[in-house]
C-alpha cells in the first residue's frame, strides 16, 4: 500500500520517514534491515525503534482505535510548518490499519490528502 | 591459423561456440586475444538490458533464469516452484529474467549457461551471488531467495538503518531539517 502512494505521489518536497517497530514476535533489527526494502522510495529515510518509544509518543498525540496507546501501521502527513519542538506535533493528516473506523487506511484518501498538503505548501 | 596483422576482428556463431573456445583457440597457435567490451552490446537483448537496468534502479536482486522447453528440471520449476505462493511473493521483490536457451543462445553462451538448469541470483548490480545447477523445490528456492534479500539489504542498506534513541532525536532531527516540505510519517512492523 505505502508504495502505491509513494509511486503515485512523486513531488520530492514530500519527505519520507519511515520507522520500523517491533510488534510481532520475529521483528528485530534484522527483519527491519530486510524490510527496508519493501519501502524501496529514494525519498524515504529508515529508523529502527526498538524500545517503540516513537510508537508510544505518536500513540498520545493522536486518538487510536480501541484506546489503543502504541501507534503502528500509521501513516501520518505533517504540513510545510509543522516543527517538531517539545513532542511529535499534531499532523495535518493520518490513517491506519488497526481498525475499521474513519480512520482505516485508504491509499486513495491518503493520497489526495498529500497531494492537497504539497499544493498548499508552495 | 595464419594471420598477417596485429589487429584482427573475428565473428563468430555464438551457438556453436562460446568465446574461451575462441580464445583458447587463438592462444593455442601462440598468438593473444582480447573481447572488446563493446562487442557485447550488440547481443545483448533489448529485454534483457532493460530488466538489468529496472534492477540498478530499484535497487533489487535478480533471478536469472535460463532455460528450455526440453529441459525437464526447468519446466519443473516453471511450473511448481516459480508459481508457488511463496515463492511468488518473494519474487515481487526481484527482477525477474527468464531466458530460453534456445531463442537467445548468444546470451546463454555470454553468460556460460551450457549447461541446465541455471538459475542465478545476481546482486541488483548484476553480480552473480548464487548459482543453482539442478532442480529447485519450492521450499528450498523460497529460503534461497529469502536470504538473498537479506544479505543484499544487509549490504545496501544496513548502515542507512537508523537507531532511534529513547528521545527519538535522530527522527526529530530529520524532520525539523526537513521543514518547509510535507513530511509523511510510517510507522510499520517490519514482518
Amino acid at each position: 500500500m505505502q508504495n502505491e502512494i509513494l509511486e503515485a505521489v512523486t513531488d520530492e518536497k514530500l519527505k519520507v520517514y519511515v520507522v520500523w517497530t517491533p510488534v510481532l514476535q520475529e521483528d528485530d533489527r534484522q527483519a527491519a534491515v530486510k524490510a527496508i526494502t519493501h519501502v524501496p522510495d529514494e525519498r524515504a529515510i529508515h529508523f529502527w525503534d526498538a524500545d517503540k518509544s516513537l510508537g508510544f509518543s505518536l500513540g498520545k498525540t493522536i486518538t487510536l482505535p480501541r484506546e489503543r496507546e502504541l501507534a503502528w501501521d500509521v501513516y501520518v502527513a505533517f504540513d510545510a510548518t509543522a516543527e517538531w519542538v517539545d513532542g511529535i506535533p499534531n499532523p495535518a493528516y493520518w490513517m491506519h490499519q488497526l481498525g475499521t473506523d474513519e480512520r482505516k487506511l485508504s491509499g486513495e484518501a491518503l493520497r489526495v490528502s498529500l497531494e492537497k498538503l504539497l499544493g498548499t505548501s508552495e | 591459423m595464419d594471420l598477417e596483422r596485429d589487429e584482427f576482428v573475428v565473428n563468430y556463431d555464438a551457438s556453436q561456440a562460446t568465446e574461451s573456445d575462441l580464445i583458447a583457440t587463438i592462444k593455442r597457435e601462440g598468438f593473444t586475444a582480447r573481447v572488446e567490451a563493446t562487442a557485447y552490446a550488440v547481443e545483448v537483448p533489448a529485454f534483457f538490458r532493460e530488466a538489468l537496468a529496472k534492477a540498478r534502479s530499484e535497487s533489487k536482486p535478480i533471478v536469472l533464469d535460463f532455460n528450455a522447453s526440453w529441459c525437464v528440471p526447468c519446466q519443473r520449476m516453471l511450473r511448481e516452484t516459480f508459481p508457488n505462493e511463496k515463492v511468488a511473493r518473494l519474487l515481487e521483490r526481484f527482477v525477474l529474467i527468464k531466458v530460453d536457451t534456445d531463442q537467445h543462445p548468444a546470451l546463454a553462451n555470454k553468460y556460460g549457461a551450457v549447461g541446465l538448469p541455471d538459475v542465478r541470483l545476481l546482486s541488483p548490480t548484476g553480480d552473480e551471488l548464487r548459482r543453482f545447477r539442478d532442480f529447485q523445490g519450492p521450499d528450498a528456492f523460497a529460503q534461497a531467495l529469502d536470504e538473498l534479500l537479506a544479505e543484499v539489504a544487509a549490504d545496501a542498506t544496513g548502515n542507512d538503518l537508523i537507531g532511534l534513541s529513547g528521545d527519538e532525536r535522530e527522527l526529530k532531527e530529520a524532520f525539523n531539517g526537513d521543514r518547509g516540505n510535507v513530511r509523511l510519517l510510517l510507522v510499520l512492523s517490519p514482518t
